[in-house]
């Protein structure tokens, strides 16, 4: 097990490196010079040399790259552009919310699970009907349009809950009080919703197929229960795909949080990115990127000991 | 032979389909006693599983349903059971090893788990007895180690020493009845033989009729009291296992027995098939299912079902051809000639 872990790690140290090299080649193939845009429109070529220069922008890239993975290696991220703050500084302040965002979030998609198995236990009735009805409907909506409709509705027509913004937190990541936990709710339930309608769906089709395996026929015909049945063995199996699915799903989850944020203007590592994006302000977006990077790794990398966990064959024969 | 235990008298299985009516068996009666085996024979399809199923009340519902007949254990009609009574019977009186044990075993449940659940379940044991009895049965039905055997999982085991495990869980309570559903298909040869061995010392040791449901008709030779052919959902001919391989009425039975191979054959002389498919379930004739692929059909055959007719002492057959002809028809057919001498 603690060899597992500790190849995981290993492979961490190349998918970073991987990521940073994508992350620095993709800004430089996008049009526009974040020197021209700290000068300010009327700058002279001298003042833009000079911009370029003090940055480092005037050499190659593969001298900038090393520059900056040498940095890197002393857990420096260099300092952004735009706001001549060190980008660890900045990633420190945004990433409580964030990750408050997709916690909540992801406690919002567990329900996905026992409403999957609900529906697979009931197959084809009203309400398994109505819910995989449901689920295929939300599953398909943009996360932005959700969150649009859910401001209008809730914030605006029903005069709920705070449209935007993000309130204090205590112990990083809890919400301080009654306000920022109001403002975090319509951000979780958009971003949640539609990974409870992806989970629900996946859970049912697990749950369908484990219900009519071999040994669940085998387990009835010693005479258990049908809760037995289902909540001693069909459970654990059907979890099990839909545990790797929810793992995969984390990517989608960080890409939804930078939409759900510039949606509901929420301070956060994705409006941080969205806006180091516009301003060509590269090393907050390198910064950015590789702080989304490792948490995608690291809850992998839980999400696959949970999976040993659950199922021996991973554990032992690892 | 011993006390009765089983009185299957007209039991039909259908299956509710958008396709339509699927008529899995149809109308088959038979019986079982303490200590006797019945072979049940058949193809792909033929509904010896269903029926076996049936037993147990484990047919999917829906699409599944008993339409008719009477399912007496002793004294109890298994239909009429509510479905605790029935859950306390299933692993407990009737016990059923299934085809497939690598799909068989609850693959994240350790062995021994999956033996005691049954113990702790019908025998009133706490979890450490039970534990310690499914040590006791996997060694008892041959499994090397079993007191580390009992700790593994599934994946750990190879496909016989799983059906052995499977074994090990059906006789864990005991049952009156065993129903193993072609027990050895998915076996090597050579493991299928200790599979069987192993069927045949448990039911002596426990005292249990057996209900074998196989295509082999090898096995069914071997460990069978009697036998019962089914075809298309219906029994086509039940009899002694003497009467069934040395007398046969039925042209179904003989085309089986004429399919097998032979030791006095040359490797170069081919099998002997029945020709043509089974039949479409949804679709049955009113009369013999085996109309279409039986060599000796008259008209009547098609549209009626034949009445059942005893042609020796526990043998019938449900044939439309005269028993004279019949007679005249198998001392014609090449593998039956050295009995008719």
């Amino acid at each position: 097990m603690i060899t597992y872990i500790v190849r995981r790690l290993f492979q961490l140290v190349i998918v970073l490196i991987g990521v940073t090299i994508i992350t620095f080649l993709i800004m430089f193939a996008i049009p526009g010079d974040p020197a021209r845009q700290l000068a300010g429109k009327n700058a002279t070529p001298e003042r833009i040399a000079a911009i370029r220069l003090q940055l480092g922008l005037n050499r190659s890239l593969p001298v900038q790259y090393v520059k900056f993975v040498g940095r890197l290696a002393h857990g420096d991220l260099g300092e952004s552009y735009q706001l001549q703050k060190p980008v660890l500084q900045m990633i420190w302040e945004n990433a409580p919310n964030t990750i408050q965002l997709a916690l909540a979030a992801v406690l919002i998609e567990l329900l996905g699970i026992p409403l999957g198995i609900y529906s697979a236990l009931r197959q084809y009735t009203f309400w398994d009907t109505t819910l995989t009805t449901a689920a295929l409907i939300i599953w398909g909506i943009p996360v932005f349009v959700l969150g649009l409709f859910m401001q209008w509705f809730f914030g605006l027509k029903l005069n709920l809950l705070p449209l935007i913004g993000a309130g204090d937190n205590v112990l990083w990541i809890i919400p301080a009080n009654w306000n920022s936990f109001a403002s975090l709710i319509l951000p979780a339930v958009t971003l949640g919703l539609i990974e409870v309608a992806y989970i629900s769906y996946m859970q049912r089709a697990s749950m369908l197929e484990v219900i009519r395996s071999d040994y669940i026929r085998t387990a009835r015909a010693k005479g258990l229960s049908e809760r037995k049945v289902v909540t001693k063995h069909a459970f654990k199996n059907a979890v099990i795909p839909v545990m790797t699915i929810a793992g995969i799903d984390l990517g989608a989850l960080m890409g939804g949080a930078i939409l759900t944020e510039t949606v509901f203007a929420r301070p956060g590592i994705g409006l941080m990115i969205y806006q180091a994006i516009g301003a060509r302000d590269l090393p907050v977006v390198a910064g950015g990127v590789l702080f989304a990077t490792l948490v995608y790794v690291f809850a992998n990398l839980f999400v696959d000991l949970g999976y040993a966990w659950v199922d021996p064959r991973i554990r032992l024969e690892g | 032979m011993g006390e009765r235990l089983l009185t299957v008298d007209g039991l039909s299985t259908h299956f509710f389909t958008y396709a339509g009516v699927v008529k899995a068996v149809n109308g088959v009666s038979f019986t079982l006693d303490r200590k006797e085996t019945l072979g049940i024979v058949g193809e792909s399809g033929s509904g010896k599983t269903v029926a076996a199923l049936s037993l147990m009340r484990l047919i999917p519902d829906p699409p599944g349903k008993i339409v008719e007949g009477s399912l007496m254990l002793g004294d109890r009609d298994l239909r009429k059971l509510s479905d605790e009574e029935i859950r306390q019977v299933r692993g407990n009186d009737i016990a059923m090893i299934f085809q497939d044990p690598m799909t068989s075993l609850n693959p994240v449940l350790k062995i021994g788990n999956q033996i005691a659940e049954a113990i702790i379940l019908h025998q009133d044991k706490g979890k450490g007895e039970a534990w310690k009895m499914a040590a006791e049965l996997l060694d008892r039905v041959g499994i090397p180690d079993a007191e580390k055997r009992v700790n593994q999982y599934p994946f750990e085991f190879s496909g016989g020493m799983r059906q052995r495990a499977m074994i090990a869980m059906a006789i864990s309570c005991n049952p009156d009845i065993l129903i193993a559903d072609e027990p050895t298909t998915a076996l090597d040869v050579t493991i299928q033989a200790q599979i069987i061995d192993v069927i045949e010392e448990m039911q002596q040791a426990y005292e249990s009729g057996v209900i074998l449901i196989t295509h082999d008709l090898g096995v069914v030779a071997e460990i069978a009291d009697k036998v019962m052919v089914m075809y298309g959902g219906r029994t086509v001919e039940y009899g002694g296992i003497d009467e069934i391989f040395y007398n046969p009425h039925h042209p179904y039975t003989w085309g089986l027995l004429g399919s097998l191979p032979r030791l006095d054959q040359t490797e170069k002389t081919r099998l002997t098939p029945i020709k043509g498919q089974p039949p479409d379930l949804i679709a049955l004739p009113s009369g013999c299912p085996f109309v279409g692929r039986c060599l000796y059909e008259r008209p009547t055959c098609r549209n009626q079902w034949p009445a059942l007719e005893i042609v020796g002492p526990e043998h019938g057959v449900n044939c439309w051809i005269p028993e004279d002809e019949r007679r005249e028809v198998r001392a014609s057919l090449p593998h039956f000639q050295e009995y008719a001498k």
